[in-house]
């Protein structure tokens, strides 16, 4: 019984805070553009009209034409098939980042807010020290430490330098609901406490846990992006829209050839942006309350 | 009335305050050049400067003996501290005259005590330099330029300006000229000599070298951001009609907006201060500048690493070099600003073996080899970059997809400088890409010699290590030559490694400079110091 209405209660809520996110147009917007970029990631091989790493020995830092709808690159490569292929590297990242920071950060916060005492001491000031970090320092770092710079060590390093945060978000909204009655009241009955946490606590965790695991899919794009502009992060000749960009380090291409920079520079833009504004509608559908 | 006078002295205070005084001492047409350079020198130690930047600067301000040129592939000597010099008859003594009026920048005179403790300082164990090698035909030193047990120094004081140098046998009298006669600078004994070897790296006249003996003084050095040098009015072979010298560090994109803002005069030169293949064609319109490119000694190159039993096939090697595009990569990537050629041998140098043609571009002639050689097409070699040349990193591109079309996989791996050089020494790698500087002298035994120090191929073959030992021993231009005529041949055929081009070196220098030699080095070279240029 008591499952079924709070069931019930759950399902209300989330369709209640869809129809709140449907209000905010910009969101909206901002999801449409990113499932787009998402559908030409996934579906890259059919719509890029050439391999990404094939050279055109005719047509070296060539400007548009209609062989070539957004030009090539130094070493004659197709920019739009580049462009349509590193959507993949940026998502990646992104998504797979993201989703491993927001497991352990969840794990970590929900321990150290659930047991209190000696272990939230230990845990806190770990994520202390792990957030006063300059974080792009301890990337570079860290990839360079892990020896072979590439796509998946810039996922593991993000992913296992990211949670702090979000173990700080879990643990400050589980401090304040372990008090609640209705916890206490799963713990007069005899709940255990892994069943307390997963299935009481952390339901009610959830909402700001997605809000920043969005915004934090943002910086990851922009992280990778860096990472790779620095040639640390993937390795070429696979495309990204970082390593796309490091031909702009030349005045005379700033100036004269814009299609070597502007279209990855533009991507990194869009994708940013409108992940941010998919965050800012979750944010004020899930909880119009939260400040983040 | 009292408030005119007020008024006055006020003025005259605030005048003198905000205008520095330096501004009426200052003749006022001072001739100044700016030149610039990519990087800052960790140092200006004429013996132990970390790379061709710190000697960019030191040359200015230190000369060895004899100042060595390249004219028309044939190299020429003309005097430095040195005023005149001669060869035994047997190429094993040489006997250099120091000019008489050759004073260091304190007005003490330069004599031949300083060039023994010059050379005595560098071939002591316990100091740190690298110019072992340009002294290692001297009697008494080891082949790394280090004192030997037994046997006695070569070098003897004849008269306080005469100094006699002995060979450990009878040498090329150019190859000792260049090397021990031109690249070695000579340092002050009555400042340095009571320095402890071990120390000298460390000491504060090495940031600051006060005392110099060049056409140039040292006057200051601001961190990161240039070296400012000042003429020598006592140099003894003229005094250069450059007053000041400014070399500032300017980062290679930075340095097309300097030059068209006029901020900049001159591009160091080969290795060290370059203008990007980009920014070339902009440069090259730029009415007040002087845009000159002519082959460079460096090369660029792809090692293999012969620890790995698949590419010890020299077939395989081969393989390599007919399904690399190298020509697309000249054409395209450096615009035509480059040669090819097939070792180790710049084509401008004067033992250019003429007849070595470069393996032609041939995918299927490739793909041949390769079955011939029983290569496996399911293994992916690993190709390391390193990062910081943008040519080189694209080249990577090129190559990858060029050996794909043959059949061969390619992992890239890029890194920076130092972990690049690390994996090399530890044979780390398949096969990589390096850059090197050509030598004017041919002996390139130590990268390509067995063992030799910078032998990152670790290859061993025989017949080289001979007629590179063969080589270093004649003293007769005319046989060495076909010493090594026969290496280059026999170079082509092994392939240790394979050069992918000689490219260019690409230098600007303003127009309101007259007499500048195209490489630039004729900023410090007394012949050109007749300079008539506009001022500043």
């Amino acid at each position: 019984m008591r499952d079924d209405a709070s069931a019930r209660h759950s399902a209300s809520y989330w369709r209640l805070s869809f129809r709140r996110f449907l209000r905010h147009r910009v969101a909206v917007i901002g999801l449409a553009v990113l499932g787009a970029v998402a559908l030409m990631a996934v579906a890259a091989p059919v719509i890029a009209p050439q391999s990404p790493t094939a050279i055109d020995p005719t047509a070296f830092q060539a400007a548009p034409s209609r062989t070539h709808w957004l030009g090539t690159d130094s070493v004659g490569r197709d920019v739009l098939s580049r462009l349509i292929y590193a959507a993949r590297v940026s998502l990646t990242v992104g998504l797979l980042a993201v989703s491993m920071y927001v497991v352990i950060g969840t794990s970590v916060g929900s321990i150290a807010a659930y047991y209190g005492g000696k272990i939230d001491l230990v845990l806190s000031r770990l994520m202390d020290v792990m957030l006063s970090f300059p974080p792009l320092i301890i990337i570079l770092f860290a990839v360079s430490v892990f020896g072979k710079p590439s796509l998946w060590n810039v996922i593991i390093v993000l992913g296992l330098l990211g949670w702090p945060a979000v173990a700080r978000l879990v643990r400050g909204q589980i401090l304040s609901l372990r008090e609640m009655e209705f916890v206490q009241a799963a713990r007069a009955v005899g709940a255990s406490d892994g069943a307390v946490v997963v299935r009481h606590l952390l339901p009610n965790s959830l909402a700001p846990v997605l809000v920043a695991a969005t915004f934090g899919t943002a910086n990851a794009i922009l992280v990778e992006a860096a990472l790779s502009f620095l040639g640390l992060g993937v390795q070429p000749p696979t495309p990204s829209w970082g390593n796309m960009l490091t031909d702009a380090q030349s005045l005379t291409v700033l100036e004269r050839m814009p299609w070597l920079w502007l279209p990855p520079g533009l991507m990194i833009m869009i994708s940013v942006l409108t992940i941010n504004f998919v965050g800012d509608g979750l944010r004020d559908a899930l909880d119009p309350s939260l400040k983040l | 009335m009292r408030h005119r006078l007020a008024l006055a002295a006020v003025i005259v205070l605030v005048a003198a305050l905000v205008i520095p005084s330096g501004v009426w001492g200052a003749p006022k047409s001072e001739l100044v050049v700016v030149s610039g350079m990519w990087s800052p020198p960790n140092n200006f130690s004429p013996i132990f400067t970390d790379s061709s930047y710190g000697y960019y600067v030191v040359r200015f301000i230190f000369q060895g003996l004899v100042e060595a040129r390249l004219e028309n592939n044939q190299m020429k000597f003309f005097p430095a501290l040195a005023q005149k010099w001669e060869v035994s008859s047997d190429n094993q003594t040489f006997t250099f005259t120091i000019h008489p009026r050759a004073n260091w920048h304190d007005g003490r005179p330069v004599t031949a005590e300083d060039v023994l403790f010059t050379l005595q300082t560098i071939s002591d164990p316990r100091t740190q330099t690298n110019r072992g090698a340009e002294i290692a035909t001297i009697a008494g030193l080891d082949e790394r330029g280090k004192r030997a047990p037994g046997g006695a120094f070569g070098v003897r004081v004849v008269s306080p300006k005469v100094v006699e140098i002995k060979t450990k046998v009878p040498v090329d009298p150019t190859m000792f000229l260049e090397r021990t006669g031109g690249n070695v600078y000579i340092l002050p004994k009555h400042v340095l000599g009571d320095v402890p070897p071990d120390q000298l790296a460390r000491h504060p006249f090495m940031l600051n070298p006060t005392v110099g003996n060049g056409p140039f003084k040292f006057v200051q050095y601001k961190t990161d951001q240039f070296i400012e040098l000042v003429q020598n009015e006592n140099y003894h072979n003229g005094v250069p009609h450059v007053r000041r010298v400014f070399v500032r560090i300017i980062p290679p994109t930075t340095m097309v907006a300097q030059l068209e803002r006029q901020d900049m005069d001159l591009s160091a030169g080969f290795g060290i201060g370059e203008i990007p293949i980009e920014d070339w064609d902009r440069v090259k319109s730029m009415s007040h500048i002087r845009a000159v490119t002519f082959p460079g000694p460096g090369y660029q190159y792809m090692l293999f690493n012969f620890r790995r039993p698949y590419l010890q096939d020299k077939r395989v090697r081969r393989a390599f070099a007919h399904a690399i595009n190298r020509q697309l990569i000249v054409n395209q990537l450096i615009k035509g600003e480059a040669t090819l050629a097939e070792g180790p041998i710049p084509p401008r140098n004067p033992y250019y073996n003429k007849n070595v043609k470069p393996w032609p571009f041939d995918t299927a002639r490739a793909r041949q080899l390769l079955q011939e050689a029983g290569w496996d097409f399911n293994r992916t070699l690993l190709l390391r970059v390193p990062v910081g040349n943008t040519i080189r990193e694209r080249s990577a591109d090129i190559i990858r997809e060029n050996l794909l079309a043959a059949g061969v996989k390619v992992d890239i791996q890029k890194s920076d400088f130092p972990t690049h050089i690390a994996a090399l020494q530890q044979a780390n790698y398949d096969i990589a890409l390096l850059g090197w500087a050509g030598p004017t002298d041919p002996d390139v035994s130590s990268q390509y010699r067995t063992g030799g120090q910078y032998n990152y191929s670790y290859h061993s073959i025989a017949q080289m290590d001979q007629l590179l030992d063969e080589g270093v021993k004649i003293s007769d231009p005319a046989k060495r030559r076909q010493v090594y005529d026969k290496f280059q041949e026999l170079f082509a055929d092994e392939l240790p490694i394979l050069v992918l081009y000689y490219q260019n070196a690409r230098n600007a220098i303003a127009r309101r400079m007259s007499n500048v030699l195209d490489d630039a080095a004729g900023l410090y070279d007394f012949r050109t110091y007749t300079w008539v240029a506009g001022t500043q």
